[in-house]
């Protein structure tokens, strides 16, 4: 070890300078703690055994400076103090001094204070190497979630369909790098548009997994054909799944116990311009909210099963007919889990209240004030849980 | 009269070093007079903050000797400087200085028995 030596009483700095040189230390003696202080701060020791009481700065004051250093690596301090000092003792731990040892020193106390103040210091070393390794491998880390979040945002709609009669917004708020939930937007031809949200379950690199491939699933292929749009019968055309049956497949292809255990929660509703609809099917989700002109606002809920729980269940499709000046909202559970300081939900009726008194605001901005409104309802714009919210309007007459 | 110091607790704590002892005696020797000096005068007028650190350095090097009596009367010297109780210290410095060369004239007389 390279040991630092304060002590102005010079017959014991050569004592202790001989003795530690005796055991193949390297050792640097200074007069003084202001000496011991500036070759501190121009050279590296692993241990300083410092007196208490010495001219222009005493050992107090040393271990003081040692220890508001920023230097990088742990210098263990041994102060030497007479064996009645007992509060300059309490005053050298208490500034920061790791051992002491009684003057005049005995050699063999000496000796296993050092080897005490080396294991520390090897523990030390082997902790700071740890920490760097655990950075780097913490630095990659972050790189790769980052690198995969860019990869998971690429999913989300990047254009909004320009259909005549109908526009389209949307927000979506991971609650960590990645996130487990999914919406997107699908022109299927001039009259059919289908939308979704889909929440797996829980948070980080698995849900986001299954997150990208559920959306997979659910893209048109170059053929046009997916889980949502299947040949016809004579192969000339295409029909649209209902929903209740892409609900179906996506079960069937995403059992949790084949995704980490993994289920999600999933709407998926198909509106058909042309006859003036939206077709849905809820898997566990929260349904629609339906905000009308004159009517109150209201959701659909239909309970079901989330899917990948259970092998076959049951999923109904309802319809919403649509009228002039219509909005649509669906939303994951982000939004009504969100809690108060008193741990109360944001709930489904304050979507439903919010989404009404914004009814007269843009589409875009509408779906702002719920997202604003559901912050401001638990103190901060941190969410615990990944927010999508997901809109259409009809245009009115 | 105790002995100035204890020899074989000093054989013991310079591993039987003669030359390291001659190079602390000589250090003694050095700075002894002057921070003796300290002393006296810290005591002469009267000023027991200004007593405290000779008083204290001497302990501190006399023990390195294993010079129990030497060292009882720095320590003495400088508990009553702490306490500003140093009406009566002129007799603890005559104790000191007394004990001081016993001390210098046995570290002497060791040394030559050693080192011939």
């Amino acid at each position: 070890m390279k040991i630092l030596i304060a002590e102005d009483e010079r017959i014991t700095r050569r004592s202790l300078q001989r003795e530690l040189e005796r055991w193949d230390h390297e050792v640097v003696a200074a007069e003084d703690g202001a000496a011991a202080w500036d070759l501190f701060q121009q050279q590296s020791f692993d241990l300083v055994v410092t007196d208490w009481d010495m001219p222009r700065m005493d050992g107090h004051e040393l271990i003081k400076c040692i220890r508001a250093s920023d230097r990088a690596g742990y210098a263990y301090l041994i102060m030497l103090t007479g064996r009645s000092e007992k509060t300059d003792l309490v005053h050298g731990m208490e500034a920061g001094a790791d051992d002491f040892l009684a003057k005049p020193f005995d050699r063999e106390e000496l000796r296993v204070r050092l080897n005490a103040g080396e294991r520390i210091i090897n523990l030390e070393r082997r902790l700071a190497k740890q920490n760097e390794a655990l950075q780097l491998s913490n630095d990659r880390m972050h790189r790769d979630l980052d690198a995969a979040a860019l990869v998971q945002q690429g999913l989300l709609p990047t254009t909004l369909p320009q259909m005549p009669g109908i526009q389209f917004a949307w927000h979506y708020q991971p609650c960590d790098e990645l996130a487990g939930d999914l919406l997107n937007i699908i022109p299927i031809d001039k009259d059919h548009v289908a939308v979704y949200i889909a929440d797996v379950s829980g948070h980080g690199v698995g849900a986001s997994l299954v997150s990208v491939a559920v959306h997979r699933s659910l893209s048109l292929r170059q053929d046009q054909t997916s889980l949502i749009v299947t040949p016809d019968e004579n192969r000339k055309g295409y029909k649209l799944a209902r929903p209740s049956m892409v609900a179906t497949q996506l079960n069937n292809i995403y059992p949790m116990e084949s995704n980490g255990g993994h289920f999600l929660t999933f709407v998926y509703g198909v509106i058909d311009l042309a006859r003036g609809c939206m077709e849905f099917c809820c898997a566990g989700h929260p349904g629609p909210v339906l905000v009308r002109a004159g009517e109150p606002t209201k959701s659909f809920e239909a309970p079901s099963f989330p899917l990948g729980i259970t092998p076959d269940p049951e999923y109904e499709d309802s319809v919403i007919e649509l009228k002039p000046g219509d909005r649509i909202y669906i939303y994951s559970d982000g939004i009504i889990e969100a809690g108060d300081r008193s741990s109360e939900l944001f709930g489904r009726d304050r979507v439903e209240s919010t989404a009404a008194e914004s009814r007269d605001l843009p589409l875009d901005e509408s779906i702002r004030a719920i997202v604003d409104a559901t912050a401001k309802w638990q103190g901060n714009d941190s969410f615990d849980d990944d927010i999508s919210l997901l809109a259409l309007a009809i245009d009115g007459d | 009269m105790p002995e100035a110091f204890d020899e074989q607790e000093l054989l013991d704590r310079i591993d039987g070093d003669m030359e390291f002892l001659e190079e602390t005696i000589e250090i003694l020797e050095e700075d002894y007079p002057t921070l003796f000096e300290e002393v006296v005068k810290a005591a002469a007028a009267g000023d027991a903050e200004a007593l405290v650190k000779p008083a204290h350095a001497l302990k501190g090097m006399l023990s390195n000797f294993c010079a129990g009596p030497a060292e009882a009367a720095a320590a003495e010297i400088e508990m009553k400087a702490r306490e500003n109780q140093i009406t009566d210290v002129d007799s603890g410095v005559q104790v000191l200085a007394r004990e001081t060369e016993r001390l210098r004239s046995a570290l002497r007389s060791f040394l030559e028995a050693h080192q011939s």
